[in-house]
């Protein structure tokens, strides 16, 4: 039985040793970040504030590129009767990010998207009437970092700056040229492990440059 | 007379085996240049902004957004799969939908080196399948559509930030043959949709930004290839 706990604790060892050999901060390959948050945002021409409950996640393909996805819940805080009333958007895409390792990650990233946008509107006898729901694309790229406090927690701040513009149900268009501001608390996990495939490869006696691109 | 055609004769039989000689020497010469098409079934997946600088209306500045994934066949030669969907105001009146399916061969004007080469200009052509609908805005505004298929070709260039991840800019003339519909401006400020019957070439210009990441490879180079482009 003794020999069965030396065992199971040398293996234990082992294996945090492992994990601890291979945090985020020294590869991000096979990590995935994930954020629930609140955000602020200001659309430029409406000259009005909004506000999100946006979730996202990052999945790290390579140390320094994240195929990366998000959504935007719009809560209205205008007071206004007319305008936007709905403005949930949804992106996804690439992020680079700049630096190979350390805690301080920052990243750019190209992420375009679309918004299922509803607008009030006045009609002719003064009245405000809501338009059906519609889809407007957005042009979005994102600019922030991340700073990693641990294995599974990093702090971030991140920047999406959204343009496009919505035609439907409502007589005008309107413009969705807004800026997004969003920070706080993530969470890391690692999926796989870094080299994998290629060890996998190797040990099948495989030319690695056949079958991945490096 | 019969002393002149022999003096044609002559020379003419003498240059033939050089000719042929140097005909020999060239094909060696291709020969000796085994080229391993290393990039040969690379699979990337990426995601595109498209901009419409014009449609049927002045100043009709149009947004989308859109997925490709490119299959390479040779080091030089890629194929692009597309969708998109692209929206775009008219006369701040109307507004109108283009939304593309198809595809692009692209060639590149250098060698990508296996993508170690910054900057990979490359022009495509290609065809597509497109649907477009206009609607006046507002409360059950008048609405048409159609369906047409289109010849592309564009002229762009890859920023190869790494050798797997790039981010690309191209310019696309995409010209549609089919039945057309376009928006007009009345001088009262109306605008009404008019459909033509008769098929008709229509064409747009469009600025496509994408981002792609080269995740696999579908097949395994084999032997060295002759290659033209060595």
């Amino acid at each position: 039985m003794d020999t069965q706990k030396t065992i199971a604790l040398i293996l234990g060892l082992v294996i945090i040793s492992n994990v601890q050999a291979q945090t985020i901060m020294e590869d991000r390959t096979g990590f995935v970040n994930s954020q629930g948050n609140i955000a602020a945002g200001y659309l430029f021409v409406q000259k009005q504030p909004a506000a999100y409950i946006i979730g996202e996640s990052e999945i790290f393909v390579k140390n320094q590129i994240a195929i990366t996805g998000s959504a935007w819940f719009f809560v209205p805080v205008s007071r206004k009767p007319t305008g936007l009333k709905a403005n949930h958007t949804f992106t996804w895409g690439f992020n680079y990010h700049f630096l190979k390792k350390g805690r301080f990650d920052p990243y750019v990233g190209l992420t375009p998207g679309l918004s299922i946008v509803r607008v009030a509107y006045n009609t002719a006898d003064g009245e405000v009437k809501k338009a059906p729901y519609g889809v407007a694309p957005l042009f979005s790229a994102a600019v922030g970092f991340n700073y990693y406090v641990g294995s599974i927690f990093h702090f971030f701040l991140k920047a999406q700056g959204v343009s496009g513009e919505f035609s439907g149900g409502a007589p005008n268009r309107t413009p969705l040229h807004e800026i997004k501001l969003t920070a706080g608390l993530g969470w890391n996990a690692r999926f796989w492990k870094p080299g994998a495939l290629k060890r996998e490869l190797e040990q099948h006696g495989l030319n690695t440059t056949d079958y991945l691109i490096e | 007379m019969y002393a002149i055609r022999w003096l044609v004769i002559i020379p003419m039989a003498t240059a033939l085996p050089y000719l042929l000689q140097a005909q020999k020497n060239d094909t060696t010469s291709i020969a000796k240049k085994p080229v391993v098409e290393r990039m040969s079934g690379t699979f990337s997946l990426g995601v595109r902004n498209d901009y419409n600088i014009f449609t049927d209306a002045p100043k009709s500045f149009g947004a989308g957004l859109g997925g490709s994934m490119r299959i390479q066949l040779l080091n030089r030669l890629n194929t692009e799969w597309f969708a998109d969907y692209v929206a775009s105001s008219l006369y701040g009146k109307a507004h109108r939908i283009d939304a593309h399916i198809g595809w692009n061969v692209m060639f590149y004007l250098l060698d990508p080196k296996g993508f170690k080469r910054k900057l990979t200009p490359f022009i495509a052509a290609g065809h597509c399948f497109d649907y477009t609908s206009i609607r006046i805005n507002g409360e059950n505004g008048a609405y048409k559509r159609k369906w047409s298929s289109a010849v592309q070709m564009s002229l762009g260039c890859h920023y190869n930030i790494t050798p797997q991840f790039d981010v690309s800019l191209s310019t696309l003339y995409d010209l549609h043959l089919g039945n057309d519909i376009e928006s007009e401006l009345h001088k009262d400020g109306t605008v009404t949709i008019e459909e033509y019957k008769n098929a008709g070439f229509e064409g747009h210009i469009m600025l496509i930004f994408s981002a792609h990441y080269k995740f696999l490879k579908l097949w395994t180079p084999k032997k060295p290839s002759r290659s033209f482009w060595a």
